[in-house]
């Protein structure tokens, strides 16, 4: 590996970039490794076959393909202008290394490597770019500024990179998010990270529609510098922790009542769900909550995400029932009209809980039944 | 070119046309999915059936009353929910959907429409006012299904050219139709769409096509729409007279020369022509609605009454021949003709279903040309008749 120049500062996403260039079989050696490891790093693109079998050529033949650009989310504290420090730098930390821009090359330089074995001509050189230093939002940041190749990564594969730890260790409040293909059942504090994902998305877009590109794009450029965003991880936890919360509080209210039992004829099919967890702990329900949560925020209602849940106690909990009985059918009758239900849904639960949860109005503020007739009225409203 | 595809539950993966791709899926799949190649599809919508809820099975009604299952109608926004939604689901609506999705991303893909934008389905820019419906071609090949659009055009549903920009503005609303929609919907023992084929008489026919597809879509004029309507009866008196005409010159020996110019004269009446087609009969209360509607008009037009209990088929006659020899009038009738030419749309679909006419085949005549020798018409019958027969 050659350092070719002194790093580049990045203000916006507070990284320095190292220009480098190394022969195929060096860079293979450095992100063989990371590539394996990280289970969010796409597939290879196999119906892409004659352009990456072009690009091989291209390759045999010696000719310069464009950058690859990688990242490292260790923080480099040395000198700039000690280049040597600097590859020892990238190599010491080569496990954390991320493509953000050149995957499906790699994939190609891998198959040459395997085809040509021994023989591979090492002398084929590459110029890789790579950011130092630069964490999960400045990653999220670039993908999405650079990500407008061939085969671009989804938006949700974007936004999960940023809050992927936290599928798998544990956090403070003691949350549990797992993966939709786990098997794993949901429970008061257990939620599927791609839901916990959607609802988020829909806190920081303030929407309860799911997120667009180029939206979360706008959002985040909207931010005066990134830190800004980094601190949303810790939102993040917050608004899944004052949900989590919420659903117990209906839960210990609920418990041991058969919602099926309790709509008699009202409703004899189609529940949008049959207890506490099934109508809470879905999609549609807390996207609702998340936008309404922003939009109190927003309105000045509340400073903090953790204040939600301290008017909880003052929940009217006699009417929890009847509410909810109320909430089903409300939902039966958006399942028989509306043309999108699912968003049709999100739209409901985003008044229902801004009703609920607006403790500026006395009239709903903690108030269940009050709560879902006023987002029955905006929705029909809205529709 | 061939799509690969990969489902675990959660996420389709797509590989095709040069792309790849994916997005969440929460549709169920079976252990025993159906076959993507026995299955083709069309691409509808509507302006009646507009709720996501609004998914049919669809059955295909043959004329003697048997029915077979056709396959599965749903709107492409049926596809978006997540995985509680499908828990009460038909299985075989849930197989049927997969057949779909794998037809929707296959068209989307040879299209170029595919774009990563949101990582959902909608990154297949399908209009969200798309509806698609799944049948088997064991019960209709793509050919035979043309002769099933009048009867989905009855139901409300129109076929679209173009998936991804459907206006449903384009499209009107036939107040009579939305009636029975409401109704129809309200019948929780209305689960399935029956459709039905025209008669083998329609197959083909250009001007039939032009009908379902353009003409009453944006023919708004109620008496261009009802004469539109009315070509189709038309048809079926050509047929008629077609037939009756051979079938006196076969038997013409057997007449006599005044019975022979009766039975003639009657092939110019057009009511007499029109009963023949409507021995089927009335088949439905659409038949007694047109007729109340009719008889309203009537009295409010002054207009001499038909006898009670006159059938459906002189009330229709009456009225093309009011707007035939009254449109000066009729047009001050504008809002009623709009409702009853709405009305008139679905009894022809009906009678194009019902009718029990059959155009009688190889039947030939030949015409003496006396400007020609004897052999030279010999021989020109020969050829009419057909081969050595003739000879005799």
């Amino acid at each position: 590996m050659e350092i070719l120049a002194n790093p580049i500062f990045d203000k916006k996403i507070g990284s320095y970039n190292v220009m480098t260039q190394m022969n195929v079989v060096e860079y293979m050696n450095l992100i063989r490794g990371s590539v394996k490891k990280n289970e969010l790093q796409r597939p290879r693109v196999r119906s892409s076959k004659t352009i990456y079998a072009n690009l091989k050529e291209d390759l045999k033949a010696g000719c310069l393909i464009p950058p690859i650009v990688l990242s490292l989310y260790s923080q480099y504290n040395g000198s700039v202008e000690d280049k040597a420090e600097i590859e020892k730098f990238i190599l010491e930390h080569k496990d954390q290394l991320f493509i953000l821009d050149g995957l499906q090359r790699t994939y190609t330089i891998q198959d040459l490597l395997d085809e040509l074995g021994e023989e591979a001509n090492v002398g084929t050189i590459i110029r890789v770019e790579v950011y130092l230093g630069l964490n999960r939002e400045g990653v999220l940041y670039r993908m999405l500024t650079l990500n407008t190749g061939q085969t671009p990564m989804s938006l949700r594969h974007q936004i999960e990179i940023i809050y992927l730890d936290l599928l798998d260790n544990r956090n403070d409040y003691g949350l549990k998010f797992i993966r939709d293909n786990d098997n794993k059942p949901k429970d008061v504090d257990s939620f599927y990270f791609s839901e916990a994902i959607d609802a988020f998305t829909s806190f920081v877009s303030q929407d309860y529609l799911q997120i667009t590109r180029e939206k979360l794009l706008s959002t985040i450029e909207s931010f005066d510098n990134l830190s800004k965003l980094k601190n949303e991880k810790d939102a993040f936890l917050d608004l899944i922790n004052v949900y989590s919360q919420f659903i117990k509080k209906m839960n210990n209210i609920l418990k041991g009542k058969d919602i099926k039992e309790l709509m008699g004829d009202e409703l004899r099919e189609h529940f949008y769900g049959e207890n506490t967890l099934s109508i809470f702990n879905r999609s549609q329900t807390m996207t609702g909550y998340a936008a309404a949560v922003a939009r109190l925020i927003q309105d000045e209602v509340y400073d903090d995400i953790k204040d939600v849940a301290f008017g909880f106690d003052n929940l009217n909990e006699e009417d929890v029932t009847e509410s909810i009985k109320k909430l089903l059918l409300c939902m039966d009758e958006i399942r028989r009209t509306a043309k999108k239900i699912g968003n049709a849904q999100r739209c409901y639960f985003y008044y229902y809980f801004k009703s609920l949860l607006d403790r500026e109005n006395d009239e709903t503020y903690m108030e269940p039944m009050k709560s879902v007739n006023k987002a029955l009225q905006n929705y029909r409203r809205d529709q | 070119m061939e799509v690969r595809f990969s489902f675990d539950g959660v996420e389709l993966k797509f590989e095709g046309h040069g792309k790849s791709g994916g997005f969440p899926l929460y549709v169920p799949d079976s252990a025993d999915p159906l076959d993507d190649d026995e299955y083709e599809y069309c691409y509808l919508c509507s302006n009646y059936f507009v709720a996501e809820d609004d998914y049919f099975k669809v059955n295909l009604k043959g004329q003697d009353g048997t029915k077979s299952t056709l396959g599965w109608l749903f709107p492409i926004n049926l596809l978006k929910e997540d995985a509680v939604f499908y828990q009460d689901f038909d299985e075989f609506l849930l197989r049927y959907m997969h057949v779909g999705i794998h037809k929707l991303v296959e068209h989307s893909l040879s299209m170029d429409k595919w774009a990563l934008e949101k990582g959902t389905i909608d990154d297949l820019q399908y209009s969200s006012d798309l509806i698609l419906l799944v049948y088997r071609k064991k019960i209709c090949t793509t050919e035979q299904f043309q002769d099933v659009i009048p009867s989905l055009f009855d139901f409300g549903y129109h076929v679209v050219d173009d998936p991804f920009g459907i206006d449903l503005s384009h499209y009107p609303i036939n107040p009579y139709r939305k009636e029975k929609t409401v109704e129809f919907k309200n019948n929780p023992a209305q689960t399935c769409i029956n459709l039905r084929s025209v008669s083998p008489l329609f197959a083909g026919s250009g001007y039939v096509k032009m009908l379902f597809k353009d003409t009453l879509i944006s023919q708004r004029d109620p008496f261009l729409k009802y004469f539109s309507l009315y070509q189709i009866v038309e048809i079926l008196m050509r047929v008629v007279y077609g037939n009756r005409y051979f079938e006196y010159v076969e038997k013409y020996a057997n007449d006599d020369r005044h019975n022979l110019m009766d039975k003639f004269g009657e092939l110019s009446s057009e009511a007499k022509l029109i009963k023949k087609i409507y021995e089927i009969g009335e088949s439905g209360t659409e038949y007694l609605d047109f007729i109340d509607s009719a008889k309203k008009l009537l009295k409010k037009m002054d207009e001499e009454t038909l006898k009670e209990g006159a059938p459906f088929d002189d009330y229709m006659y009456k009225i093309r021949n009011l707007i035939v020899h009254n449109l000066r009038i009729m047009h001050d009738y504008e809002k009623e003709m709009t409702y009853l030419s709405y009305m008139y749309e679905t009894l022809i679909v009906d009678l194009m279903c019902r009718t029990n006419l059959k155009r009688e085949e190889n039947k030939q005549i030949y015409v003496i040309d006396r400007t020609k020798s004897r052999k030279a018409n010999r021989k020109a019958l020969a050829r009419v008749m057909g081969g050595p027969t003739a000879r005799k």
